[in-house]
């Protein structure tokens, strides 16, 4: 081997895909698949079941919104800690890829499971809610550690659910076509986002 | 040197000698180390934000208060269980599966001490939560005390949430499973009230579902056969959860693996046993009734000694249980009263009617009995009656409101109900009649709207003569005199008044 062949500009402009691949297996992506296709068989059996009015209309699928985001949120979680960190170059570029590319597949997971059936403010809010609640998971990832960041999205449900906020931070009780609640829910997914990407989860190896 | 040469004597160990003080140790490690301690903070401000800002919202009457600490346990439940399912798959997860197997206690054991921390930090922490509802409400409640059987459910529910999430989080350890099992336990409640919203009475052993309904525990006793039928639930499945985890055999010997599926089986025969009880509950007038924990002596109707409030034009009297309303409510109907206080039916005293449990609770089953189309519920007005007069309120217009709704609910009926029972004498009001009605709810401070023949009223206005018409012009007179001459003058003329002998040029 020569230096030639670890100059930068030899290096592919993108992640191997045995490297993706390698990246996914060892944050569980294939059970998040898994997890997130059953909030979406769940979905379609909370939406037949429950009232088309009332608070559990809006209540229920949006709790199934907050574990498809606490969901995201976990899978942000390293076995390998500190020696991944140091030594893993496309790392930045896998966080952001696996975060986007989750919550689009949430997305369009939960929008199947609510197609043909009455879903309280329909599918713009579902994105936006879905989104605003993985920018939380992924920031509490970052702050409380991968395998706790559920706590941020449920914890964000209970808080929004408990009575009618009018702050657009609080998006979820808000109509679909506000755009200031829109807004934060990007800026919050956006912030979510960036630290991921860059910082990653604070796990530790052995937890 | 042999090994003969550097034997120890042996000893018995600590363990042998002490066993109850190394379970004390082992449970006292548990609690220090407990994973749900540090994020009991964080719990409690996130309750603070939401149920006990909604607890602390409601009136503050006992039985609301302890029903609502019954159902926050949702909230509180559902993170325990995420957190039990945690600790119970943390030897996989700091990989040291092999080290704690060959340790002297049972498997079986150590996770019973490990779920026994969580469950006692969790309990530790919904008994703080029901002393701080408590608490507020001992400083603001009039009347009466908690519903201890609500908040014992929810300890109850505390426990099973920990219990089944501890089995699940060690038969499937996996980074998923505490959110999943956070959710699951935030929907499985939820499965009871939909269950019982589409009439299945199995769904109300579910801990969000509680018995009470308006004026349990103010105006009828509180039925407990439903929350024993839900503790019965509860502990079935507690029994279960733990008996499960005794199952591998990894768990211990043969006779703990026993031990375990015996509990298991009386655990689901309990749970079994709720769920049969709580299926033969039926929501009645006075709260939801488990026909075998049921006895007819507890029908009766509470007895009180009335509140009153002097302060207006006559008594004003409640149930002690809403004595902080009883000024505001007393200002509300002051004006109206004031008007004819003193005068043949005026009311001389205000109280609260003792209807039936169904007239209290607003709840009237239909002939389907217990099942949802079957209720209706309404609210009766306020009526006058008995000799002497006294007018009645229905105990439903306090139950849950304050005194801005309580106006609201009643509206302007309580003021006209007040004036036409001193003025109107026979069905068909004479014009003076219908002038110095006008007149006296116009001093009461009520908004008279005329009504064209073939309109509806709008708002909440009272229905009164048209302007520039004769009675108009002697209602507005009859108004504009001093409050006391008005009163003279009903005090001579009322009685011919009411006969219809007093025209519209005579009213002063």
């Amino acid at each position: 081997m020569t230096t030639a062949a670890t100059t930068p500009s030899s290096r592919p402009a993108v992640p191997p895909t045995r490297l993706v691949r390698l990246h996914l297996v060892s944050r569980g992506i294939p059970a998040c698949l898994l997890a997130l296709a059953g909030c979406a068989v769940t979905l379609r059996i909370a939406l037949h079941w429950i009232p088309r009015s009332g608070p559990g209309a809006r209540q229920l699928p949006l709790l199934l919104e907050a574990a498809a985001a606490a969901i995201i949120g976990v899978v942000t979680r390293s076995p390998f800690g500190e020696p991944e960190r140091a030594t893993g170059r496309w790392l930045p570029v896998l966080r952001l890829g696996a975060a986007v590319a989750l919550t689009a597949l949430a997305f369009g997971a939960l929008a199947a499971g609510s197609a043909a059936a009455h879903l309280d403010y329909g599918y713009l809010a579902l994105l936006r809610d879905l989104a605003g609640m993985t920018g939380i998971a992924l920031l509490a990832a970052a702050v409380v550690g991968g395998s706790m960041a559920w706590l941020g999205p449920l914890a964000y449900w209970a808080l929004a659910i408990s009575r009618d906020w009018t702050t657009p931070w609080v998006w979820p009780g808000r109509p679909p076509h506000d755009f200031g609640a829109a807004l934060c829910a990007a800026l919050v997914f956006a912030a979510g986002t960036v630290v991921s990407t860059v910082r990653g989860a604070r796990d530790s190896v052995g937890e | 040197m042999t090994a003969a040469g550097t034997s120890v004597p042996s000893r018995p160990s600590r363990l042998t000698r002490r066993p109850s003080l190394a379970g004390w140790r082992l449970l006292r490690l548990e609690l220090r180390r407990s994973t749900l301690l540090p994020l009991l903070p964080l719990l409690a401000v996130l309750l603070a934000f939401t149920e006990l800002r909604n607890d602390l919202s409601h009136p503050p009457l006992w039985p609301v208060r302890s029903a609502d600490l019954q159902v926050q346990v949702e909230l509180i439940g559902a993170i325990v269980a995420g957190l039990a399912a945690w600790t119970a798959a943390r030897d996989g997860r700091r990989h040291v599966t092999d080290l704690v197997t060959a340790a002297c206690w049972p498997q079986w054991v150590r996770q019973l001490a490990s779920w026994a921390a969580v469950t006692i930090w969790a309990t530790l922490f919904y008994a703080a939560c029901i002393a701080v509802v408590f608490l507020a409400t001992a400083r603001q409640a009039t009347w009466g005390g908690p519903i201890w059987w609500l908040p014992a459910v929810g300890a109850a529910a505390i426990v099973a949430f920990s219990a089944a999430g501890f089995a699940f989080g060690a038969f499937f350890p996996g980074r998923f499973t505490a959110p999943l099992v956070t959710v699951g336990a935030l929907f499985a409640p939820q499965i009871g009230v939909l269950a019982t919203q589409r009439n299945q009475a199995w769904g109300r052993v579910s801990p969000a579902v509680n018995a009470t309904v308006s004026g349990t525990g103010t105006f009828f006793p509180f039925h407990p056969g439903l929350s024993i039928a839900q503790i019965v639930f509860l502990a079935g499945v507690i029994a279960a959860a733990l008996g499960v985890l005794a199952w591998p055999a990894a768990a211990g010997g043969r006779w703990l693996r026993r031990a375990g599926a015996m509990i298991a089986l009386a655990g689901l025969v309990a749970a079994g046993a709720g769920m049969a009880l709580a299926g033969t509950s039926r929501l009645e007038a006075e709260g939801v009734i488990v026909p075998a924990l049921h006895t007819a002596a507890s029908d009766r109707l509470i007895t009180y000694r009335s509140a009153c409030d002097n302060s207006s034009a006559v008594p004003v009297c409640l149930h002690p249980a809403f004595r902080a309303q009883l000024p505001g409510l007393a200002a509300y109907l002051d004006p109206a009263l004031s008007q004819v206080a003193g005068l043949p039916g005026a009311p001389v005293r205000v109280q609260l009617s003792r209807g039936t449990p169904g007239d209290i609770s607003g709840i009237n089953i239909g002939s389907a009995g217990g099942t949802s189309s079957a209720i209706s519920r309404s609210i009766g007005g306020p009526t006058i009656s008995g000799s002497p007069p006294v007018l009645y309120l229905s105990p439903s217009l306090l139950l849950n409101s304050s005194v801005a709704r309580i106006s609201q609910e009643l509206g302007p009926s309580v003021a006209v109900t007040i004036i036409q029972a001193v003025i109107y004498g026979r069905p068909a009001p004479s014009p003076a009649q219908r002038a110095v009605e006008a007149a006296l709810l116009k001093a009461a401070g009520l908004r008279l709207q005329a009504v064209p023949p073939g309109t509806r009223l709008s708002g909440n206005g009272v229905p009164g003569p048209e302007p520039g018409s004769p009675v108009s012009a002697a209602a507005n007179r009859f108004a504009a005199l001093p409050a006391a001459a008005r009163h003279a003058w009903l005090t001579a003329h009322l009685a011919a008044l009411r006969a219809g002998r007093i025209t519209l040029a005579e009213i002063a």
